[in-house]
């Protein structure tokens, strides 16, 4: 029987010209076995098939749908295990999913007794943390599973595979409810969704394993904590339910696997590598004129014509971007010196409408596009055969993410993965020079599941007393075998409870609260139906921005385009024109929530989406060091250090060049104020930690207001009083004495900052505070934001203990302001030597550090003082 | 005049109104004061959703109203719309009743505004009394929700609230702050929120309209409309 399996899993590999690679064999056996395990790989495919197939091998039986005799017919159930041939001239059943489904039976009169045993039938549930790549996996998974069953000799039913995403249609759902699925492809906040439904305990009664795809993409963040938590409650439901993770390969494999699995559980846990031996190259591609290369602007003609020239020369092309808005101004500039490309390229981003967007999958997968201009949107999902080159725009920002990137080229067999980067300033050379040396190196970057955040762990107790409730004690249990929970302290725990039944703790509960209430069973539920309903449309653990959709119209109504950010739209004014999804569109109105564009011509502006700001990782930023170091000694030892050189003579004329046994710091008196610049190349969280540090000390010596940036290589501080910061600086920049001392004075730059106030914003969200939307009542997401800041301050004022407050400030300290590193970086600062350097005009440097529009505001001044200031500002500007 | 406040005339020929930093309006000839936008129980409306606020604002509210009122020794109060965020908690009645008899010469109106319709007859069991959207009361039309710019002449003098306005000051150091104001276009004063837990409007500078915000210590006339007040 399950070598009859098996040799149906290889022959149909064979017959698509595959032969199974041995890590997938190793994974089959493995699941076979009953084991979990984490696969990974850096680049390449296979993970999906060895997952899906490894399950059907270990659990064919149980998903594939087995007839359900009624009590009268019950002596014609076929023998277990042992599948019936299904007779031809048998129609599918009304609800199959299609693929290859025939229901086993003895004859047509059987048929009208079949019922699917809804209870048993759900067995593989397949978590993606993309919704857009549900569809993708579910297509994938539906022909693999037609695919082996046609050639299973024993004749069992093919395994059916659905999809419930926040797409998918009610009466699909519905569809799934009557007739699950033997596979289901769901994210985790549908996942958590069907966790708060009443019948959650009978949805997954049946389940056999769990894959957890892109591992990678969920582990860092609270996303991942969601998952985390909904495999713990997916194993309290089904005892020993093994899990799967797929993900690229990380610096901590380890922790990675203990994160998936718990960490009682993650010892018993495989690792298998997906090792591919794909060659790859990581290259760069330098301007033609390497000493007119800007270093204070951005890309250039030069480079958009390069571009052209590689885009030309390869079958088909993804151009990665950072940002949305960097991917529209490509597009455009790549348009302009090519017209005739016009539909043959295009534009990929997430703030496109779905069909847009799997219009130009689909002209990716056919081979029918040139290029598309993208960004993170096509980081993930399923491959595009005829790609052949990645170029990447910009800073590649990390080593992992580079070469994930690199992946999505060169899939066909004996094909070389390239990924070439380009530069958009000269600095981005130097991290191109040491992102190729870190690759060299083996160094890829190590992701942390977050510490216990109260904010999901509270979500995650509504979710769980709707889905049927809980008792406390066992809760507590079941989420302490996760490893984001492993050390959640009774205090915290006990601090939850009170929050989600009296809104606060014990000694000030709130009377009319009341969101889970214990009952006397001891059982804790959730008895009010809108809040119920309120809860599952809150449900997750992402706060997107306020997104407002981009439509043709108002009369007659057209096509939605997709969604610009709400602050972009509200600047607008009727008639101005700006370009979306690589057209040029005129403002006419905002109309509930939806922008009404019409077609125009001639130029326009280009939408700032905030977000998808990706601080550069510790690991290319130490390597980065490094190349500024060889530079340093005049060792320009690699083609991206010679085309920089003469940014860095201007740097080491104008200043210096930053040096292992200096710390460069440069101040600047201009129109705007008293700015300070300090290169730590410590990365952007760091820096921000040490630029609060910084102004906070020199505030505490003089009270003032001050504004700050940070990037991956350094500082500013501006400072609108006068500051003589060459006086300030050694006391500002001296180590502490001890980490209590640092935390103290951090704690304290952080009360006169807007950090933490803003870390509340998604706090306030996922704890369920604030809601994006309120049933019947529309309540923009622009009111969401506000509230929070509300709540942030009245929270501040009347109820200062309050457990969320604590998280805002706790996670601004550990996530943000990393003071354990801050207090190593201090003392490694301290044992350079201070290069202190006057300036007449920004450095290349510098330049970037001025120019950053998202910045820092750090106070101690009184209301009056500030506003006094400003007047005096007004008034001389009046007089000049 | 006291320190943080500003008279506006908003006719030649009428009366003055004066405009204060507690985000009030005090007209002295009839000894009238008004205030906009309190949403008392705002917090209680938001625990009895299922979202945690805390205690306190409304109380702290209702605290500096009294203050307000006694320190002027108003003889009438006119509240211009959203009195009470929604329906009256019996705690909010009790506090509100309470809050009435220690004034009970105060002669209360409130304008009923868009969140007041929840709060129904109760407030005339609290001593309160309603009146429609916009009500002439000495001259002085009431409104809750402002007039539109193409509805402003001709007409008597206008007080509103509902909007919630604030507008931003910035300058060097990129240093800027949001703070509540008053807006003024033509014969109209928009009023900013009196309560705590209240978000805004920002408004933005118009031909002929004039912004007064409203520091801790000083009204100032944002810049352009006319030079900062001084006491």
């Amino acid at each position: 029987m399950a070598e009859a399996r098996a040799a149906a899993v290889v022959a149909w590999l064979a017959e698509r010209g595959w032969t199974p690679f041995p890590f997938q064999r190793e994974t089959w056996a493995l699941m076979r076995a009953r084991r979990a395990g984490l696969l990974h790989a850096t680049t390449g495919t296979g993970k999906t098939l060895a997952a899906a197939l490894g399950a059907w091998l270990a659990y064919g039986d149980d998903g594939a749908r087995r007839p359900l005799i009624r009590p009268a017919d019950a002596g014609h159930l076929p023998p277990e295990g042992e599948g019936v041939a299904s007779p031809a001239g048998v129609a599918p059943l009304p609800q199959g999913e299609g693929g290859g489904q025939r229901p086993p039976g003895e004859g047509s009169a059987a048929q009208t007794n079949i019922v699917a045993t809804a209870s048993h039938a759900l067995a593989l549930l397949w978590i993606t943390p993309m919704r857009a790549l549900a569809a993708d996996t579910e297509r994938a998974l539906r022909e693999a599973f037609a695919g082996v069953a046609a050639r299973d000799p024993s004749g069992a039913p093919a395994w059916t595979v659905g999809a419930r995403t926040g797409d998918t249609s009610a009466a699909e759902r519905a569809r799934q409810a009557r007739s699950p699925p033997s596979a289901l492809v769901t994210t985790p906040e549908s996942l958590a969704l069907m966790l708060s439904r009443p019948d959650a305990r009978e949805t997954f009664a049946g389940l056999r394993c769990v894959v957890v795809d892109e591992w990678h993409e969920l582990i860092g963040n609270k996303r991942g904590v969601l998952t985390q938590l909904g495999l713990a409650r997916l194993r309290g439901l089904r005892p020993g339910l093994p899990t799967w993770g797929l993900s690229a390969t990380l610096g901590n494999l380890g922790e990675a696997l203990r994160a998936l699995l718990g960490p009682q559980a993650a010892g018993q846990g495989a690792l298998v590598e997906a090792r591919i031996d794909k060659p790859l190259i990581v290259d760069t591609l330098l301007p033609r004129a390497p000493g007119r290369f800007p270093w204070a602007g951005h890309l250039g003609a030069a480079m958009a014509a390069a571009v052209v020239a590689e885009i030309e020369a390869a079958r088909t092309t993804l151009v990665f971007t950072n940002v949305r808005s960097q991917a529209e101004l490509w597009y455009q500039s790549l348009l302009k010196l090519r017209p005739d490309w016009a539909g043959a390229i295009a534009l990929h981003h997430g703030s496109l409408a779905r069909e847009t967007r799997d219009w130009v999958e689909q002209g990716l997968k056919a081979g029918t596009l040139k290029a598309v201009v993208c960004t993170s949107s096509l980081d993930l999902g399923v491959d595009f055969l005829p790609v052949e080159r990645v170029l990447q725009v910009g800073s590649p920002k990390g080593v992992a993410r580079l070469l994930q990137r690199a992946g999505r080229s060169g899939h066909a067999p004996g094909r070389v993965s390239r990924v070439t980067i380009v530069p958009s300033h000269a600095l981005e050379l130097i991290e191109a020079a040491a992102v190729r040396a870190a690759i060299r190196d083996g160094r890829i970057e190590s992701r942390k599941s977050p510490d216990a955040p109260l904010d999901v762990l509270a979500q995650h107790c509504v979710t769980v007393a709707l889905g049927g409730g809980f008792v406390p004690e066992d809760l507590l249990v079941e989420v302490r075998t996760t490893a984001a929970y492993a050390a959640l302290s009774d205090e915290a725990w006990r601090w939850c409870l009170d929050f989600v039944s009296k809104g606060g703790p014990t000694l000030k509960a709130y009377p009319g609260f009341r969101r889970v209430v214990p009952g006397a069973d001891g059982v804790w539920r959730v008895v009010d139906r809108d809040i119920a309903h309120r809860h599952r449309l809150n449900i997750g653990a992402i706060v997107s921005d306020a997104a407002v959709v981009v439509q043709y119209g108002p009369a007659p109504r057209g096509a939605k385009l997709g969604s610009v950010e709400e602050g972009f739209v509200a600047r607008m004014r009727a008639g101005q024109r700006f370009w979306f999804g690589g057209r040029i569109l005129e403002f006419v109105r905002l109309e509930a929530g939806t922008a009404f564009v019409k077609a125009a011509k001639g130029g326009g502006t280009t939408p700032a989406w905030a977000g998808g700001r990706m601080p550069l990782s510790t690991t290319l930023a130490d390597a980065m060091v490094e190349a500024f170091a060889r530079a340093a000694k005049g060792d320009y030892d690699s083609p991206e250090l010679a085309a920089a050189r003469p940014m860095l003579e201007v740097q080491a004329k104008w200043s210096a060049l930053p040096t292992p046994s200096t710390l460069l710091a440069e101040t600047l008196t201009s129109r705007e104020g008293w700015r300070l610049f300090v290169y730590p190349f410590a990365g952007r969280d760091i820096h921000l930690g040490l630029a609060s540090l910084v102004a906070w000390r020199a505030a505490r010596a003089e009270p003032g207001t001050f504004s700050l940036s940070v990037n991956d290589y350094g500082f500013e501080i501006l400072s609108g009083s006068s500051r003589d910061w060459a006086a300030l600086l050694p006391d500002c920049l001296a180590p502490a004495p001890d980490l209590a001392a640092l935390t103290a004075e951090v704690v304290e730059s952080l009360n006169a900052g807007e950090l933490a106030r803003r870390r509340f914003r998604d706090i306030a969200h996922i704890a369920g505070l604030v809601v994006a939307g309120y049933p019947g009542q529309r309540k923009s997401a622009k009111t969401m934001q506000a509230s929070s800041g509300l709540f942030y301050d009245v929270f501040r004022k009347y109820d200062p203990d309050n457990g969320l407050l604590r998280q805002a400030e706790r996670e601004a300290l550990d996530d943000e302001l990393d003071v354990k590193r801050l207090m190593t970086t201090l003392d490694a600062m301290a044992a350079r030597r201070l290069d202190l350097r006057p300036l007449e005009r920004a450095t290349p440097l510098a330049f970037p550090l001025m120019v950053e529009r998202f910045r820092e505001q750090l106070s101690n001044e009184t209301l009056t003082a500030r506003i006094e200031r400003m007047l005096g500002d007004l008034n001389a500007a009046a007089d000049a | 005049m006291k320190r943080g406040a500003l008279d506006i005339r908003l006719a030649p020929d009428g009366a003055a109104l004066t405009l204060l930093t507690e985000r009030a309006v005090w007209s002295e000839p009839t000894r009238a004061l008004f205030v906009a936008d309190l949403h008392l129980g705002k917090a209680a409306a938001f625990r009895a959703a299922g979202a945690p606020a805390p205690y306190g604002a409304s109380e702290e509210t209702l605290g500096r109203l009294g203050a307000l009122a006694d320190g002027f020794g108003a003889e009438r109060l006119i509240v211009l719309g959203d009195f009470v965020h929604a329906a009256l908690t019996d705690g909010l009645a009790e506090s509100l009743r309470a809050w009435r008899r220690a004034r009970a010469a105060l002669d209360c109106l409130v304008v009923i505004g868009n969140h007041d319709r929840r709060a129904g007859r109760l407030y005339a069991d609290c001593g309160f009394a309603p009146i429609d959207d916009p009500t002439l009361v000495d001259g002085v039309a009431c409104r809750h929700v402002p007039l539109e710019a193409d509805a402003l002449d001709p007409g008597p003098p206008t007080l509103a609230g509902h909007v919630h306005p604030v507008a931003r000051i910035s300058g060097r150091g990129r240093d800027s702050l949001r703070l509540p104001c008053f807006v003024i276009d033509g014969r109209q004063i928009v009023l900013p929120a009196f309560g705590e837990f209240t978000g805004g409007w920002l408004v933005r500078p118009e031909e002929g309209r004039r912004i007064v915000l409203v520091a801790p210590d000083r009204l100032i006339e944002w810049p352009g409309s006319a030079a900062p007040s001084r006491a």
